[in-house]
């Protein structure tokens, strides 16, 4: 800015100066100064510039002769006019003409006297001039010079304007201490001469510029400081320089000077404030248009008019100037470290600023909402303010669904959502973004853990296992991943898989997960995870390790939120190692502190586990004289915990001794009755097979098996229409009178076995006629499908077992319906039996029950050898052998795979495999007297030498050593040794063969 | 309109007791819709005021407020005390204030009077100086009808809702107050929303919920791009307090020299924000004054793995 006085009042000055020019004719000198002084009054400062030029060429040169100083007239204003113009360097030209040239010293010989006025003036001029020019120094010289020289009665000069041009003069020399100085004088004398405030801030911003330059920020806040209360303007003042403030506090920003930044930030007014402020000062003035001079400020209604008008428009447009100041704030906050800040401004620009709009990279303004909400919401997530987080993610995503952030937001909240336990929503959330997301982002590795981690806290334990088995595979090595969401996943992994009684799997990831995270400090996980292990431990009967672990929670982690499952882990971890007395001090001790948490879950299994410890029938082969005294936690678990407690059915069951012996077996069979009724209305509650089961068991103490079939043809409780729980009771006395036919003697008792065998084939004929196939649950399908499957008519159980597979909403029993399908299709067509090996390997390769994996692997290489495909046969019984938990069907196996080679014509092998199993079973007459029946052939018709007296006397010793063996065999196995017998007794003689008497007797 | 010309003690005998002439008398600028004149106020009550065009002059008049409109000028005792309040010298501009309340009350029946104003502005010295005993008894005696700006009349309210909660340590009712949709979501000048932050920040310390009287002092501090001085040295002051005393920042101190330490821990988190809530002090939260020493103690736990 470049400030100078006004012209107006020094017209008359310049009249009385020049009165004394003479003219002649038009064109002359003065008309020149008229038609000067003409143009200027009207600002035309070109055509006055032009005349006065026109007037100094023609008459410089003889002008102190004609005329004298007062000629300097015209080059001071030739200097004004060349002011106007922006034509600094010419104009100090002029302004130093009249200074140096038209002096008022006495009068040279042939020199009019006259007076120049502006003599001095112009060397105020002069600085202006040089200011324009950002010739500094020059300027200051020049002020400084006018100050001394001038005639303090008639050299006039605006203060204000004088000290403003000096500082911004010291400014810019980077004299930043002189500037301030002067700068301090022009705003302190606001009240005493006018400074205009354009001007202050002019200054204020040179002085920005020199301090930033300089680095010298201890100079501008020292400034602030000092001047706050004069810099500090009203609202409605401020306004105005709004922009100017938020440039310079860009500026010191941009230079790193954040305090002044925030200086010149707070200088700003809020929006809201400036509108009150000028609507406030609008009420006081109705009609009043003139300014007002009221202490320092200026007030002129048409300003504050016009302020205002704009001041809305730009607040309901929601350009308004302090939103920059906003986020250069939460800028600051953050980049320093204090995201809680930059959270606090992004909250404050949605509730109070969500219509702002921004100048955007390419200069057009934009509005700023959407990256405010989403740094909202993302800032939120950092400082853990999870339900915040959710809370403006859900109104990002309502209004801005096609965000580039969407799907950051989402995984935002899911993090947010899952470390505060909130695991079906997380779910809903992630199993939506899931299908949308590439495998290796970083959204999808959040989205897979938060959907894996979801669902294992739910317990949907199957479907958890393979989204975090798929994690640790496809992260798990990453170095990339996040260490937190990695070391949780290994943990979920393992955890999960014991709650899926995967113990050795499970077991075998924990002490990895030990090994990876050893620290508990560090390790949130590792309580859980040595809990688990312990559990593992515990199912496989390893129950001192299984100890060293609870106690290890017990003890080192005391406050641990699993603390009440520990203890009563402990508990069977002692009652497993026959130690009772403790067992059941921890259980009172789990049962306390589950109570005391209000953990009824872990209360009620600590009553169950009370009431079947003390109150078990026997203790050792004796009656237990405590059952009695397990009826206060018996009664104690009806009163508080039974109708919610997954425990009820057990309880019933366990309760059932104690209840004898105080006399109280009807009400506990009654009370069993209800659990059975009540079980069976809640559809899918497990337990229902087993509390029948318990029922069914002490129901035959005291009954016979006719009594309980009539019983169970007509359960109290039991709605005719609940055709499952109906069927499951007509199971139920399936599976009394298959006991039945176990326990019977075939000799002894023959009419009770068939008898059973009738009410058998009965039950199984009403199961099949009275209820549909859709009306009864898998298990019930499943077993009706393995009777079935052992008649005559095996193919009838197909029906049974494909309604079971159908169901895709119940997986229970899925496998046992693949494998019972699988037998019956091998013991049929030849396609039939490729669709069982097709049909077992599924279960093989999915099934979590290891049981039906063996039996799977084993029938296939049964149909393998039926089909004649030997080497499949042979490859498949090799591999059920290779494996060393598969103990049940080994000897059919390498009876199998003695077979198989055999009828392969592999003689060797053949007699390998068969001795294996013949030597290994020798006393199971039903598996070893075959074998040896095919190898003694076998080998007798190799024709080695040595060879038939070789396969006699195995047979031979093998007879001898089965002789007691076979006298308790069945008598389809006692045929089968005695065919051994024979062929010992035919071998013995053939001549090629010494008989084992003869050589007895040598020896 | 015409001026209607009464002689001096014509005036005496019509206002008097209500009027006297006692005081200081303040520039007005009289806006009538057909005149518009200057003058000193000599009196007023809330219908009606008195005044002369000059102070020389014995000649008063008498002017009905409801068919005009006064414009005061800053009385030099009012421009005096606001230069004082603007460069934080609030005990001295209090003084001020308060003696400009008094010597212009005579007026405070008339709409943006020197002496409500005056009034007002004492109240927020001492808010600001948070001498809420001395804030409330004035707030009482208060009457905030002649205030023309409707955030002085907001601000007002703040003090009888939020502050005098603060002084009387109702800190449920102020958090529910704080969380009412009607102060939560309403828009008002970053001034006032620092206040409210700012006491919200200590209600929440007051119910023990420390990390959330955090999220509302950072509030505080952001709210005016830390403007309001006093309320953003005493909330970041308040943040290092809580973060010093959290137990998860003592555990993480006493683990620091351990291989049980974690950059990853709540404690260590804290401290990092503490540690860039001390740099931001230099920056823009102390105004220019030193952190006290005892903070500086978290500079000695840097994150390890930076």
């Amino acid at each position: 800015m470049n400030t100078i006085p006004k012209i107006y009042r020094q017209m008359g000055l310049a009249l009385l100066a020049l009165m004394s020019f003479a003219t002649s004719a038009r064109g002359g000198i003065q008309d020149m100064n008229q038609d000067a002084l003409t143009a200027m009054k009207a600002g035309k400062w070109a055509e006055a510039h032009q005349i006065l030029v026109k007037a100094t060429n023609a008459f410089d040169g003889r002008a102190l002769q004609l005329y004298g100083p007062r000629f300097g007239w015209f080059w001071y204003h030739r200097g004004f006019c060349e002011l106007k113009l922006n034509m600094f360097k010419d104009a100090i030209k002029s302004f130093e003409k009249c200074y140096t040239k038209y002096k008022n010293t006495a009068p040279k010989p042939n020199q009019a006297p006259s007076k120049n006025f502006y003599e001095k003036k112009a060397l105020l001029m002069w600085g202006h001039a040089a200011k324009g020019a950002e010739e500094w120094a020059e300027s200051i010289r020049m002020y400084k010079k006018f100050l001394a020289e001038r005639d303090p009665a008639r050299d006039k000069y605006e203060k204000g304007v004088f000290f403003i041009n000096m500082a911004i003069n010291h400014f810019k020399l980077k004299k930043i201490k002189d500037g301030n100085g002067h700068l301090e004088t022009a705003i302190k004398g606001k009240t005493t001469f006018p400074t205009p405030n354009k001007g202050i801030m002019a200054a204020f911003n040179a002085m920005v510029e020199a301090v930033i330059e300089e680095k010298k920020e201890d100079d501008l806040l020292d400034f602030i400081s000092k001047n706050r209360s004069h810099i500090k303007l009203e609202p409605f003042e401020a306004h105005e320089f709004s922009p100017l403030f938020m440039k310079l506090a860009q500026d010191a920003n941009s230079a790193e000077m954040i305090r002044s930044a925030f200086e010149l930030y707070s200088l700003v007014p809020s929006t809201l404030a400036a509108i009150d402020d000028i609507k406030a000062r609008l009420l006081t003035l109705s009609t009043y248009e003139r300014t007002i001079k009221d202490g320092s400020m200026i007030v002129k209604k048409s300003d504050l008019t016009a302020d205002l008008e704009e001041l809305e428009k730009s607040n309901v447009a929601g350009k308004v100037n302090e939103v920059y100041a906003y986020l250069n704030t939460a800028v600051l906050h953050e980049s320093d470290g204090n995201v809680r800040g930059a959270f606090a401004v992004y909250e404050q620009m949605e509730l109070y600023f969500p219509n702002a709009k921004i100048m955007g990279k390419e200069g057009k303004v934009i509005p700023a909402r959407e990256n405010n909400l989403y740094n909202l919401v993302r800032t939120s997530a950092l400082i853990g303010e999870v339900l915040i987080t959710e809370q403006y993610g859900s109104i990002f995503l309502k209004d801005f669904p096609k965000s580039k952030y969407v799907n950051e937001v989402r995984r935002l909240m899911l993090t947010s959502l899952f470390f505060n336990g909130e695991y079906e929503k997380c779910i809903e959330v992630a199993e939506i973004m899931m299908p949308k997301l590439s495998e290796g982002t970083k959204q999808h590795e959040i989205c897979l853990f938060v959907l894996g981690g979801s669902k294992h806290y739910l317990g949907e334990f199957f479907d958890a296992q393979p989204l975090l088995d798929k994690y640790m595979s496809t992260y798990g090595k990453d170095e990339k991943t996040d260490k937190l969401r990695l070391m949780a996943t290994t943990y979920f992994q393992a955890a999960n898989l014991s709650r899926l009684q995967e113990w050795s799997r499970s077991a075998d990831l924990l002490d990895k997960f030990f090994a990876k995270y050893p620290d508990p400090k560090t390790n949130v996980y590792y309580p859980f995870a040595l809990f688990d292990r312990a559990n593992c431990y515990y199912a496989e009967s390893e129950y001192d390790p299984a100890l060293e672990k609870v106690t290890r929670v017990e003890t080192e982690f005391p406050g641990v939120s699993v603390m009440e499952q520990n203890l009563a882990l402990k508990g069977n971890i002692l009652e497993g190692l026959k130690k009772p007395e403790e067992a059941e001090q921890y259980y009172l001790k789990a049962l306390e502190l589950a109570e005391n948490k209000k953990n009824d879950l872990v209360a009620g299994e600590c009553l169950f586990y009370l009431t079947a410890l003390i109150g078990a029938e026997k203790k050792g082969k004796e009656p237990n004289p405590r059952a009695s005294e397990a009826v206060p936690y018996y009664t104690k678990f009806w009163k508080e915990y039974g109708y919610e407690s997954p425990f009820k059915a057990k309880v019933a069951v366990a309760g059932i001794p104690g209840m004898r012996a105080v006399g109280k077996i009807d009400e506990a069979l009654e009370r069993l009755q209800t659990v059975i009724a009540g079980l069976a209305k809640e559809i899918g509650t497990p337990g229902l097979e087993e509390a029948i089961g318990s029922y069914t068991d002490e129901y035959l103490k005291e009954k016979t098996p006719v009594e309980l079939k009539k019983h169970y043809y007509s359960f109290p409780g039991i709605d005719s229409r609940d055709k499952a729980t109906r069927a499951l009771l007509r199971i139920a006395i399936i599976g009394v009178y298959e006991d039945v036919l176990d326990e019977s003697n075939p000799e002894e008792e023959a009419d009770k076995i068939r008898d059973a065998e009738a009410q058998i084939k009965i039950l199984f004929t009403e199961l099949k006629n009275d209820f549909d196939p859709k009306e009864l649950t898998n298990f019930i399908l499943v077993k009706v499908g393995n009777f079935i499957r052992k008649t005559s008519n095996p193919s009838a159980a197909i029906i049974y077992y494909k309604e079971a597979l159908a169901r895709t909403e119940d997986q229970s029993h899925k496998f046992a319906a693949i494998f019972g399908l699988a037998d019956v299709f091998s013991k049929g067509t030849a396609g039939q039996k490729t669709e069982a090996i097709g049909l077992l390997k599924r279960v093989i390769a999915d099934s979590d029950d290891e049981d039906d994996k063996e039996e799977a692997l084993y029938l296939t290489a049964t149909i393998h050898a039926e089909n004649g495909d030997y080497d499949a046969a042979i490859t498949t019984a090799k591999e059920y052998l290779a494996n060393k938990r598969y103990r049940r069907y080994s000897s059919d196996c390498r009876m199998l795979l003695g077979s198989a080679h055999d009828q392969a014509g592999r003689v060797d092998d053949a007699l390998t495999a068969y001795s294996q199993v013949w030597s290994s079973s020798m006393g199971t007459i039903g598996k070893s007297a075959p074998a040896i029946d095919r190898w003694m052939d076998l080998l007798w018709n190799r024709g080695r030498e040595n060879d038939k007296q070789l396969a006699y006397e195995r047979g031979y010793d093998y007879v001898k050593m089965t002789s007691n063996a076979v006298k308790k065999a069945t008598i389809e196995e006692r045929k089968l040794w005695e065919k051994v017998q024979g062929r010992v007794e035919q071998y013995e003689a053939n001549s090629a063969v010494t008989p084992k008497t003869e050589n007895e007797e040598k020896d | 309109m015409k001026r209607i010309l009464i002689s001096t003690l014509a005036l005496v005998a019509t206002f008097s007791p209500l009027f006297g002439q006692e005081g200081k008398f303040p520039r007005i600028l009289v806006q009538t819709g057909e005149d518009e004149f200057s003058g000193f106020m000599i009196d007023a009550n809330k219908t009606e005021f008195l005044y002369r065009e000059t102070m020389k002059t014995t000649l008063t008049r008498r002017q009905r407020l409801s068919s005009c409109t006064v414009y005061f000028l800053h009385p030099p005792e009012f421009i005096e005390a606001l230069e004082l309040y603007k460069a934080r010298n609030y005990k001295d501009a209090a003084e001020k204030f308060a003696q400009c309340a008094k010597d212009y009350e005579k007026f405070k029946e008339v709409k943006a009077n020197p002496s409500t104003l005056a009034g007002f502005y004492e109240m927020e010295c001492y808010r600001r100086l948070e001498d809420l005993e001395t804030l409330m008894g004035l707030v009482e005696k208060f009457d905030p009808q002649t205030l023309l700006h409707e955030s002085h009349k907001l601000q007002y309210e703040i003090y009888q809702v939020f502050w005098d909660a603060v002084r009387t340590k109702g800190w449920v009712r102020l958090e529910a107050i704080c969380n009412d949709p009607k102060w939560r979501n309403r828009k008002m000048p970053g001034s006032l929303r620092a206040q409210i932050c700012y006491v919200q920040g200590l209600a929440r310390e007051g119910i023990k919920q420390p990390i959330k009287a955090l999220n509302s002092y950072n509030g505080a501090f952001v709210a005016d791009f830390s403007a309001s001085e006093e309320i953003t040295r005493k909330s970041a002051l308040n943040c290092l307090r809580i973060i010093l005393a959290h137990e998860d920042v003592k555990t993480a101190m006493d683990l620091y020299s351990t291989e049980d330490y974690s950059d990853e821990s709540n404690g260590a988190e804290l401290i990092k924000e503490a540690t860039a809530l001390l740099e931001l002090w230099d920056k823009v939260l102390g105004g220019g004054e030193n952190i006290p020493a005892k903070y500086k103690i978290f500079l000695k736990y840097p994150p390890k793995n930076k």
